[in-house]
C-alpha cells in the first residue's frame, strides 16, 4: 500500500514537472514566433516607457561621476588653478592661430564634400544613453519614427560615420556603432580607390575604438594615413562619408587580401550629438 | 496583490538592471537583478509565480535590448525549473545559496544567450570577450544575488505577502536578521 502511495506521489510530481516544461515550451515558442511587427511594437513600448527614466539615470550617473572625480581632485586644485591661469594665457595666444586653422578645416571639409548629399536630409539628434548590456555597441537617440527616422539609416557626427539605426520607436532610435563587429560598411580608400569592407573590432581594454578594413586587393598600394570613406555600395551608407584613416596594414591569413586597422574619425566613445541621414523622397 | 508585487519588482528590476553601468573588466556583463528575482521566486514561491517571474522577467529584459524576444525567457525558465528540482535539498535561507544560485543562473543564461546570438549571426564570435563576460556575470551574481533576494524578501514582507502564506514555510522564518 505504501509503495503504491509513493508511486502515486512520484507520478503527481512528474506530471506537475511535465506540465511546467510544457508551459515553458509553449510560451517561449510563442514569444520566439511573434510577428515582427508585434515584437518590435513590444520593444518600442518598453523603450518609450523607459525613455524618461533612462535620460534621468544617465544624467545622474554623469553627475555622480563628475562629483566623485571632483572630490578626488580637491588636493590638487590649487596647483591646477595656477596651471590653468598659465593655460588661459597660452590659449589666448593660440586663439588667433586656431581661427586660421578653422577656416582651413572648413575648406578641407568642403573639398572632401562632407556635407549632406543632395538626396539626403540630416536629422539632428542627441544621444540619450549608451547600451549597457554589452552584447552590442549601441547608443540610443532621443528621436525616432515620429521625426522621420527608420531602420537602416546612416548616422554621422560632424567628424565622420558613426553607424546605422537598427531599432526605432516613436521617440527613440538605437544606433549600432561602427565599432561593433556586426556593423559592416562597404568602403574605399580615397587615394587609391581600393575597395574593402570596414567592420568593428568590438570592445578593447584601452577603450580605444578601432575598426578593420578587410578584403583589400593584395596588390593595392595603400599606406598608413590613407583616408577611408564609405563606398556607397550596399544602399545604407551614402558614398564619400569619411570613416577614418588607415593605421596598420597586414596581409590576411589567406594571403589573397590585405587588411588594415582603421582609426575612426568620430569619437565613438564620447558622442553627444549626431545626425541621422534620411534619404529624400523621389520628386522632392 | 502577489501578482502586482511581482510586476512591480520585475519592472523596477528591469529598469535597475538596464541602467546600472557595466564594467569593461567584467566583460560588460549586466548586474543580475532580474536573475536574482527569479531565484527568489523559485526558492520561496515555486509553481505559477516562479514561471511567471521567469517568463516575464525574460520578456522585460529582452524588450529593452536588441536581443530577440523569448531568448532570456527560455534561459530564465529552464534555470528556474532546474533550481526548483533541487529545492528540497538546498538551504533556502542561506545567503550563500542565493549567491551561488544567482551566479550560476546569470552565467548560464549568459552562455545560452551568447550561443544563440552567435548562432543567429547577431554578434561576432569573440571567445575571449565571451569568456570574460560569463566570468563577469558569475562574479556579479555572487555580489548582487544576496542583496536583491534580501530586498525582494523585505518588500514582500512589508507588503504582508509572507505572513499567513502557509505554502511557504521557508519564507516565514527569520531571514538575514531582517524578518
Amino acid at each position: 500500500m505504501s509503495a503504491r502511495s509513493d508511486w502515486q506521489d512520484w507520478n503527481v510530481v512528474n506530471d506537475r514537472t511535465l506540465i511546467r516544461w510544457v508551459i515553458v515550451a509553449v510560451v517561449v515558442l510563442a514569444l520566439l514566433n511573434l510577428p515582427a511587427s508585434l515584437s518590435s511594437g513590444i520593444k518600442a513600448m518598453f523603450r518609450e516607457t523607459a525613455r524618461p527614466l533612462q535620460s534621468a539615470v544617465d544624467g545622474l550617473v554623469g553627475a555622480g561621476r563628475h562629483f566623485f572625480t571632483s572630490v578626488g581632485r580637491i588636493p590638487s586644485l590649487a596647483r591646477e588653478n595656477d596651471q590653468l591661469r598659465l593655460e588661459v594665457a597660452r590659449l589666448q595666444a593660440e586663439r588667433n592661430q586656431t581661427r586660421a586653422l578653422e577656416a582651413e578645416n572648413a575648406e578641407l571639409r568642403r573639398q572632401l564634400k562632407f556635407s549632406p548629399p543632395p538626396e539626403t536630409e540630416w536629422i539632428a539628434a542627441e544621444v540619450l544613453a549608451r547600451s549597457r548590456d554589452g552584447w552590442w555597441q549601441t547608443i540610443r537617440l532621443n528621436k525616432g519614427s515620429g521625426h522621420g527616422i527608420a531602420e537602416n539609416m546612416a548616422v554621422v557626427s560632424l567628424d565622420g560615420l558613426v553607424g546605422k539605426t537598427v531599432a526605432v520607436s516613436r521617440n527613440t532610435a538605437d544606433v549600432l556603432l561602427l565599432s561593433d563587429p556586426a556593423c559592416k560598411v562597404s568602403a574605399r580608400v580615397l587615394r587609391t580607390g581600393s575597395f574593402g569592407v570596414v567592420n568593428g573590432r568590438g570592445p578593447s581594454w584601452s577603450g580605444q575604438v578601432f575598426c578593420r578594413m578587410e578584403f583589400i586587393h593584395k596588390n593595392d598600394d595603400i599606406e598608413p594615413g590613407d583616408e577611408v570613406v564609405a563606398s556607397g555600395l550596399g544602399g545604407v551608407f551614402p558614398a564619400n562619408i569619411p570613416i577614418g584613416y588607415i593605421d596598420r596594414i597586414a596581409t590576411d591569413h589567406s594571403g589573397l587580401f590585405q587588411q588594415a586597422d582603421v582609426i575612426t574619425h568620430a569619437d565613438l566613445g564620447n558622442l553627444r550629438y549626431v545626425f541621422v541621414m534620411k534619404r529624400k523622397e523621389a520628386g522632392l | 496583490m502577489k501578482v502586482i508585487a511581482l510586476l512591480f519588482l520585475l519592472l523596477a528590476g528591469t529598469a535597475l538592471q538596464a541602467f546600472i553601468p557595466a564594467l569593461t573588466w567584467l566583460g560588460y556583463a549586466s548586474t543580475p537583478v532580474l536573475g536574482a528575482i527569479v531565484v527568489y521566486y523559485t526558492l520561496f514561491r515555486g509553481g505559477a509565480m516562479m514561471l511567471a517571474a521567469a517568463l516575464l522577467g525574460g520578456l522585460f529584459q529582452d524588450s529593452l535590448s536588441l536581443i530577440p524576444i523569448g531568448y532570456s525567457s527560455f534561459g530564465f525558465a529552464v534555470g528556474a525549473l532546474i533550481i526548483e528540482r533541487y529545492r528540497e535539498v538546498i538551504v533556502l535561507q542561506s545567503p550563500l545559496t542565493h549567491m551561488v544560485l544567482t551566479s550560476l543562473l546569470h552565467a548560464g543564461v549568459t552562455v545560452f544567450l551568447a550561443l544563440m546570438l552567435v548562432q543567429g549571426d547577431l554578434i561576432g564570435w569573440q571567445p575571449g570577450w565571451l569568456l570574460l563576460k560569463v566570468g563577469g556575470a558569475a562574479v556579479l551574481g555572487l555580489v548582487a544575488g544576496p542583496v536583491i533576494v534580501g530586498l525582494t524578501h523585505l518588500l514582500e514582507e512589508k507588503l504582508g505577502l509572507i505572513e499567513g502564506n502557509s505554502d511557504d514555510e521557508g519564507a516565514k522564518r527569520t531571514y538575514y536578521g531582517i524578518g
